[in-house]
């Protein structure tokens, strides 16, 4: 053990369904957000910042880009020789691998959460685009003396991402009452699916979960709890978006083109990790026009691009007009075409001339690769 | 320990005195460079690029930040287990304490870390100039040729070979003669400042060198003459290509301005041959509505509110609506606040050009030849309406 008695478990491949069109090809965590971001980067950036050493991943199916980005996990300051990064893939005998809730996930991390000598474990999923403040998360649960802290947020529950847990909170963060829905509908609040308590709790929750039907960690830890154990709510107030459907996808992208979202989420204090590509700035040609984008390095722009959110090493041909897009990394763009309301994925081509335009409320998809 | 074949030395303790405010506090070769660079990125990615995995990087000049954008090397992959990036800076020896006196006293000072890897051969690099080359094909050429010492020269412009050292040649371009800065010129073979030795040979000449009391210690002073002097096989190893020394303030501005410069040879995007670099951790670049960018390169983490002509903006540069940056170099952190024109210019890392003031000057509104680059120092505030004029270096005091 070293640090700060802490150790984090990311479930990398939540709710993997709600975005099938991308995670077709990728686990949850390995979605490119931002620009330059996988959405992993989020959690575990947040564990970084909080001088978590250890963290163990959990996988199930098409980890292959996960394991590609994570590498050793020294963008993280996570290749360690001591503690650092552990992929967790599926465990089991025989045929008995694959699970099919969080807490069958973690019953297969069995062995590494036992063997683990934190006193702490925070559990994250990694379809949240947060940056959560993880230190003050665990003074938080410290200070109230809790059994159980959940990451809430006051805002509309995700309606595409399973049932989710709404709590009733006193003014200390004491949750009184938690109870499942369906999400949607009004702002309430609710868990963010962050939690932390003590490493021989969790192991009690997971053996108590095994032991049943339906085991549901929702239940497990909150619902089924309350009353019996102190339960907390620690309410992150700053940009917080869960996301469960390609229009989320799009429109929490789109989001950080405001200023006070991006200084939010790219908080000078609490930096977000990523791998580096080592690509040279991006290049701006003459008579190019960027208004209103986000650009990572890498790309060439000669055309004019508008309210877009551009990976790295992607090209805007002359003449070619991209506007309220998502572009992810290697994408080429010929000359004269025109794109609207779209997600390119990686390595597409899209050849000179071509038109290609979705709705303000229902942005087309391009799959990784495609050709058009 | 594992033998290794080509060990590189990076002479990197040189204060790079003519860059003036850029080299006050920190060593020359960790000068910002194309907006996410440093100059030692470009010798350091061509070794790893050319298979060279142990590298000695020398310091004395103002260490600190060289030392800790060099870390343990995981940059450039060169943490390894055996091998990788070493910093070897001035020690305490039985006999006391020396500085590096020169750079073949600095190899001479560093013998016993030569001698662990015990290399056939070893390469000599400075940590001065913007290059791609692949080392490795030069080392072939070097084993070919059975050289002791293989220079690799560029031909430069005849009126330019004065500036330089001039390795002259026979026709097979073994090397007879070595001229620094000569008046008249007999050949435009520019060293370019990069040795290859076989070890066994510099390791003689580097002890033999140190005990002569008259020697400068300087490679092309004094090791070149001796060996040439000796009889020994000298080969000049043409180099085509970009390179430039960015010794002074108008260099560094002229190789920055190439990078987007059309007519000349440097792409940094080729994904064969990328140059690395210890990358400041920064979200992407943002434009907003206001950004009219032409004909520049601009880097992570800034945010471009204003008007950017041909020049390069670094990274966690902010240009607020309004200000204008006109063939210039803005490096990283710094602020150009609204109304504020930088103009061939050199804005240095943190400086703040405030509301409406004026750096530099549109060499078309001065008289031919009194126009040079501007500069502003490192964490420099420039005041509200303040002018500095084309040429002028305007700095901190505290930096000073």
């Amino acid at each position: 053990m070293q640090g700060n008695d802490v150790f984090g478990i990311i479930f990398s491949n939540t709710n993997d369904e709600a975005l099938s069109e991308m995670t077709n090809v990728r686990t949850m965590g390995s979605i490119p957000f931002a620009a330059r971001y996988r959405l992993i980067d989020f959690p575990l950036s947040s564990m970084v910042n909080a001088n978590i050493t250890k963290v163990g991943i959990i996988t199930k199916s098409n980890y292959q880009s996960l394991m590609d980005h994570i590498g050793s996990g020294k963008a993280w300051d996570l290749s360690r020789k001591n503690d650092g990064i552990f992929m967790l893939p599926p465990f089991g005998l025989g045929t008995q691998g694959m699970y099919n809730s969080r807490t069958e996930a973690l019953n297969g991390a069995m062995n590494f959460i036992t063997k683990s000598d934190e006193k702490y474990v925070i559990l994250s999923d990694s379809n949240l685009v947060a940056n959560v403040d993880y230190n003050a998360l665990i003074d938080f649960h410290k200070k109230n003396g809790a059994d159980i802290t959940t990451v809430s947020a006051y805002a509309v529950p995700p309606s595409n991402c399973g049932r989710q847990v709404e709590l009733v909170t006193d003014e200390n963060g004491k949750i009184n009452d938690a109870r499942i829905i369906s999400g949607g509908g009004e702002k309430t609040e609710f868990s963010l699916g962050i939690y932390i308590m003590e490493r021989y709790l969790l192991i009690r929750l997971i053996n108590e979960g095994m032991s049943k039907e339906s085991p549901s960690f929702k239940r497990l830890s909150l619902t089924s709890k309350v009353g019996k154990l102190k339960l907390y709510a620690y309410k992150h107030e700053g940009f917080c978006h869960t996301i469960d459907s390609l229009s989320t996808y799009f429109n929490v992208n789109m989001d950080l083109l405001s200023y006070v979202n991006r200084k939010d989420l790219f908080n000078a204090t609490r930096p977000v990790y990523t791998k580096s590509k080592d690509t040279m700035p991006t290049r701006y040609g003459l008579e190019n026009t960027a208004k209103n984008v986000l650009i990572a390095d890498g790309c060439d722009i000669e055309g004019e691009v508008e309210n877009c959110i551009i990976s790295r090493n992607v090209t805007v041909s002359k003449g070619a007009k991209v506007k309220n897009c998502i572009i992810m990394q290697d994408t080429f763009i010929g000359e004269n075409a025109h794109i609207e309301y779209a997600i390119l994925d990686k390595h597409v081509v899209v050849k000179p001339g071509k038109t290609l335009c979705g709705a303000d409320t229902y942005p087309i998809y391009i799959s990784k690769s495609t050709i058009l | 320990m594992k033998r290794i074949e080509c060990l590189a030395m990076l002479l990197a303790g040189g204060q790079g005195s003519r860059l003036g405010l850029l080299t006050k506090k920190v060593a020359k070769p960790a000068v910002p460079y194309g907006g996410k660079y440093r100059i030692i990125d470009f010798p350091l990615s061509n070794c790893v690029n050319s298979g060279i995995e142990t590298v000695g990087v020398l310091t004395q000049y103002q260490p600190l930040e060289l030392n800790e954008y060099l870390g343990n090397g995981h940059a450039w992959d060169l943490d390894r287990a055996n091998g990788g990036l070493h910093i070897l800076s001035p020690y305490q020896q039985i006999k006391g304490t020396e500085w590096y006196k020169n750079t073949a006293n600095a190899i001479y000072q560093n013998i016993n870390f030569i001698d662990r890897y015990n290399p056939e051969y070893v390469a000599i690099l400075s940590g001065d100039h913007i290059y791609k080359m692949d080392y490795n094909e030069m080392l072939q050429y070097h084993k070919d040729h059975e050289a002791v010492c293989t220079i690799a020269v560029m031909e430069v412009p005849w009126d330019e070979a004065p500036r330089f050292g001039i390795m002259n040649t026979n026709e097979d371009w073994s090397i007879y003669e070595f001229q620094e800065k000569p008046a008249e010129p007999k050949s435009n073979k520019a060293s370019m400042g990069v040795y290859i030795f076989s070890w066994k040979e510099l390791r003689e000449y580097l002890i033999a060198d140190e005990a002569d009391e008259n020697s400068k210690h300087d490679f092309g002073q004094n090791i070149i003459p001796a060996m040439l002097g000796d009889g020994k096989k000298l080969m000049a190893y043409p180099f085509e290509g970009y390179w430039k020394d960015v010794g002074t303030i108008s260099s560094l501005w002229e190789a920055n301005l190439d990078l987007i410069n059309p007519n000349v040879d440097l792409d940094l995007s080729d994904s064969s041959w990328k140059i690395y670099s210890n990358s400041p951790i920064a979200p992407p670049h943002f434009m907003d509505e206001n950004a009219y960018v032409q004909n520049s390169v601009v880097a992570e983490g800034c945010y471009i509110g204003g008007s950017v002509e041909s020049s390069v903006i670094s990274s966690n540069v902010e240009i607020e609506k309004g200000a204008e940056i006109i063939d210039s170099v803005i490096m990283p952190g710094a602020t150009i606040k609204k109304g504020a024109k930088v103009l061939y210019s050199i804005v240095a890392e943190n400086a703040v050009i405030d509301e409406d003031a004026q750096i530099g000057e549109l060499p078309e509104n001065l008289e031919p030849g009194a126009w040079d680059v501007a500069m502003v120092g490192p964490n420099t505030v420039v005041a509200k309406g303040a002018k500095v004029k084309a040429g002028e270096s305007f700095g901190n005091k505290e930096e000073n």
